[in-house]
């Protein structure tokens, strides 16, 4: 196992309160492994990615376990998690705008990522290995002395995933990679993603909205709903045997590319607030099979055949 | 557990009502300012003497009876004090009174229209902008002669191009926001988008520009009258009293100068924690990022 | 109902000091770039394309919120070109649109029931302001915000971006307009409340006997409401014709591709994708010839000499030197 966390709780801190964000996820990943953690907004989802890397507000509260490589990391100095963010953890983030400095040639930014981690490194072997990540992201390696904003945007997500690869990170979590791309582009980043995987024995969490974009690559994904892991299943188990009524309600609402199928369907009212969560089931005030239990009491996580299930329609079957 | 001072809770009650840090900077600059507000307009009540009057002999150390001395003229320092506070605010305010009147407006119809009017207003305006603000207010100070009304006309003339240009830069920013464009495909006039759209947006910057003016408007009068161009004498002026404190510095008497320093120095620092504090306060979506 | 007549939009390029100095022409992005279109009542017209085709721009031109560079726009009879800032002002109320981006479309100082009811003021409909704050009332009921009073009051950042986007539509609709544009109006949103506004778009559609023009980059969404589709490339229409017979069967190599991009959930179907190399160019500099030959795996050698002009075929009009 090279990523695991056990009843993990991400709290943020408002002026009205704690955010549950993350409330309680247990989640693994397996070398070479591809893990889609999915979910709306507001979820917990990307609390999750920057969380493991401790990226958030100094005023966050953590608890439970995060472990890369049986090394614990939620209690750990600063200073010893600098080295693990990038190195052992890398990450994708959603828009490669932002998250290049526009004001520092390629290969610079890759010099003084490289160097961060490996200080002896010269800027000859940086260039070098610059070179070889780029071509595998496919950009020529001649463009290393432009400019981020010299790119596309599709090309600047592609320097970042390289930007990611040169340090050959034990796991990498790509929070929605492709979201601020257009379709086409979108398509062909997922398709570049899929190959390196392959290559590189990639164990990644890939964090998105978009139930589409999983199914193409996951091994396995995670439903997020409200903070909490509600199903956890293979992806075709997932697409075809959905446990959980959200997960269901969830793939019946995305639009197919059935032509004929034209009945619109749709979960109705909105996410609970999660300064005040529902102190049942968090999805129980949308739910369509909800019992008088799910109101009451948070539903235990059971295993049904291969999927891991946080409901109580499956609690009394084993019962 | 302890009993709670009442300090302690009082502060709680503080923080509860504003919830951040800022709220603290904003709540103690409020208080300097509430403090010096009623100094100015209950003068006459809190003065123990006539401000103009010889009350004691020439410089005498602070003491029981003048508790902050008198200065070279027998004149009970603190009374100056007090009723410096009436002239150094109400020139302030009607200085920037005056400013904001003339550079709201300039600034909201120059960069919602655009253009050459726009060119020609912005032009002047970094024309006044880049002479160096007291050499021009001495300078019109000067032209014009002492006087409330005229001190104030000269702090205005330095103020009123930063009204102008925050205005403008904000209304030509603000304009291209999608809800103007929404404003315009419902139908909206201009003068509604104007001051229904744009307005209402650009606000929060005038009052916090509006607060931090003030500010330097006290010290600019300060400046004027301590260069002998400010209110005629003898009316008490912290900046002409600050000038006469200090001749007398050399015959150790440290009070004359001490005692308007810290009034400038405290309602310039009043200020300034106000308007930081009501720049994070007045803006609805920094307030729901917390 | 609506007419569109080779429409063109052509933006300056900002020349450099440098460049003004040494005489370099001045250049324009052609952002739509002569299209054609007719939209007839109570259809919806599905525009299609990747950020940067001018799918927006055309948009805007429609409503004239941007001034076309030539071209005319027929509304029922009415020359919306032709017409004065004051009659275009009054003509408003009769086409509206609806933003992508619901938090930017509001005001932020503004309660989104005053936002709803300034346009009946505008407008002059209803008659005191009792009677405009039930109409207000009435429409945030019909868009699903009850109770109603709950709304009115509240400022647009209390609300949820689905709720946002609802007092939008419901800014758009209270006028009663014939028209409405609806710009990639649920493509920020999420999943789920993506289908719940969606249909609530396709229900208002027929209450209130809507026209659309539906600009959207997600092919999926619109085959629930689209009966026409065009789709659009770098400031050209290059497929235009009934939506079913185009997504069933889509022609011009850049529609194929569109479709095939569409992420699919069935793991299974792990379809062969059509997916082309490299991403639109840069509107300054288009390709010689047809637009799209640099990532067309058709190519021919005409492709990068002539530009294909729209041509009948098969019912419906493609822009393609293969047919």
């Amino acid at each position: 196992m090279i990523f695991e966390a056990k009843d993990l709780k991400i709290y943020y801190k408002t002026k009205k309160g704690f955010v549950k964000a993350v409330d309680n996820i247990s989640l693994s990943v397996e070398k070479g492994q591809t893990v889609g953690l999915v979910g709306e907004s507001g979820c917990g989802k990307s609390t999750f990615g920057q969380g493991i890397l401790r990226i958030l507000p100094p005023s966050t509260f953590y608890s439970g376990s995060l472990k890369i490589e049986n090394q614990e990391l939620l209690g750990i100095p600063e200073s010893s998690m600098r080295k693990i963010r990038g190195k052992k953890i890398g990450m994708i983030f959603q828009d490669p705008m932002t998250s290049l400095n526009p004001v520092m040639r390629i290969e610079k930014l890759f010099y003084e990522t490289l160097r961060t981690h490996e200080p002896e490194i010269t800027e000859e072997e940086a260039r070098k290995r610059t070179a070889k990540v780029l071509e595998k992201v496919g950009i020529e390696p001649e463009r290393m002395r432009e400019y981020s904003f010299q790119f596309s945007g599709g090309m600047r997500q592609r320097v970042m995933i390289a930007l990611t690869l040169v340090l050959n990170p034990l796991l990498v979590i790509a929070d929605e990679p492709t979201t601020s791309l257009d379709v086409i582009v979108q398509a062909q980043i997922m398709n570049l993603l899929n190959e390196l995987r392959k290559e590189y024995d990639m164990s990644m969490i890939l964090i998105t909205h978009d139930l589409g974009v999983v199914a193409e690559m996951a091994d396995k994904i995670c439903v997020m709903y409200a903070g909490h892991i509600v199903e956890e299943a293979l992806s075709e188990d997932l697409y075809y045997r959905p446990k959980h009524p959200y997960t269901e309600l969830l793939l019946k609402s995305i639009p197919n590319t059935n032509i004929n199928d034209l009945e619109l369907k749709y979960i109705p009212g909105s996410p609970p607030d999660l300064l005040n969560p529902p102190i049942g089931c968090r999805f129980a005030p949308r739910c369509p099979y909800k019992k008088e239990i799910c109101e009451k009491k948070v539903p235990p996580t059971v295993k049904v055949d291969k999927t891991k299930v946080k409901c109580w329609l499956y609690s009394e079957v084993e019962q | 557990m302890r009993k709670k001072f009442i300090s302690e809770r009082l502060g709680e009650f503080i923080s509860d009502l504003f919830g951040t840090g800022t709220g603290w900077l904003t709540f103690i600059g409020a208080m300097i300012l509430i403090f010096y507000i009623v100094l100015a307009i209950f003068s006459p009540q809190i003065a123990p003497y006539n401000p103009t009057e010889r009350v004691g002999r020439s410089l005498t150390a602070p003491n029981d009876q003048f508790i902050f001395g008198t200065d070279n003229l027998g004149r009970d320092v603190l009374s100056r004090v007090i009723y410096g506070a009436r002239i150094a605010l109400m020139i302030a305010f009607i200085a920037v009174a005056i400013a904001a009147g003339v550079g709201v407006p300039l600034g909201l119809i120059s960069g919602f229209l655009g253009g050459p009017l726009d060119r020609v207003l912005t032009l002047i305006m970094d024309a006044i902008y880049s002479f160096p603000g007291l050499i021009l207010a001495i300078a019109i100070a000067a032209v014009l002669g002492p006087g409330v009304i005229n001190i104030a006309i000269s702090i205005a003339v330095v103020y009123t191009p930063t009204y102008f240009k925050v205005i403008r830069n904000q209304v030509s920013s603000v304009k291209s926001e999608l809800y103007v464009e929404a404003a315009k495909a419902l139908g909206a006039k201009n003068r509604e988008i104007l001051m229904k759209y744009i307005f209402p947006n650009v606000l929060p910057s005038i009052v916090v520009v509006l607060s931090m003016n003030l500010a330097d408007a006290i010290m600019t009068e300060a400046g004027l009258s301590f260069l002998g161009l400010g209110i005629a004498p003898p009316t008490p002026d912290w900046g002409f009293d600050l000038s006469n404190g200090q001749r007398f510095v050399l015959s150790k008497a440290w009070w004359g100068l001490l005692f308007p320093g810290i009034a400038i120095i405290t309602v310039v620092l009043g200020f300034s924690m106000f308007s930081e504090g009501l720049n994070e306060l007045i803006n609805p979506t920094i307030r729901e990022r917390r | 109902m609506i007419r569109v007549n080779n429409l063109k939009k052509y933006f300056p390029v900002k020349r450099t000091v440098g460049e003004v100095l040494l005489r370099v022409p001045q250049r324009f992005v052609k952002a739509v770039d002569g299209i054609d279109f007719t939209i007839s009542k109570g259809e919806t017209f599905g525009l299609v394309g990747e950020s940067g085709s001018g799918k927006t721009t055309t948009g805007r031109l429609i409503l004239r919120l941007v001034e076309p560079t030539s071209g005319k726009i027929f509304f029922e009879d009415i020359e919306i070109t032709k017409l004065s800032k004051e009659e275009l002002r009054k003509f408003r109320k009769n086409m509206q649109i609806i933003f992508q981006d619901p938090m930017a479309a509001l005001n932020p100082y503004m309660k989104v029931g005053e936002a709803i009811k300034h346009g009946l003021e505008i407008h002059n409909i209803g008659d005191i302001n009792k009677e405009r704050k039930n109409m207000v009332m009435k429409m945030l009921e019909r868009v699903n915000l009850s109770p109603p009073e709950d709304f009115y009051y509240r400022y647009p950042h209390e609300l949820s971006g689905g709720q946002k986007q609802r007092i939008v539509i419901a800014r758009a609709l209270i006028l009663k307009p014939k028209f409405v544009v609806a710009d990639e109006a649920i493509a920020m949103l999420d999943v789920s409340v993506r289908s719940q506004l969606l249909k609530l778009l396709i229900d208002l559609k027929n209450e209130f006997d809507l026209t659309f023009l539906f600009i959207t980059h997600d092919l999926a969404t619109t085959k629930y409401i689209c009966n026409k589709i065009g789709v659009m490339y770098l400031g050209k229409i290059v497929e235009i014709g009934n939506f079913k017979e185009i997504y069933n069967e889509p022609l011009h190599p850049y529609t194929k591709a569109l479709i095939s991009a569409v992420p699919e959930p069935d793991p299974k179907k792990k379809k062969e994708k059509l997916i082309p190399e490299g991403e639109v160019p840069n509107p300054i500099n288009p390709p010689s010839g047809c637009k799209f030959h640099p990532r067309c795996p058709y190519a021919m050698d005409v492709c990068k000499v002539e530009e294909p002009s729209l041509k009948e075929f098969k019912n419906r009009k493609i822009a393609c030197h293969l047919y």
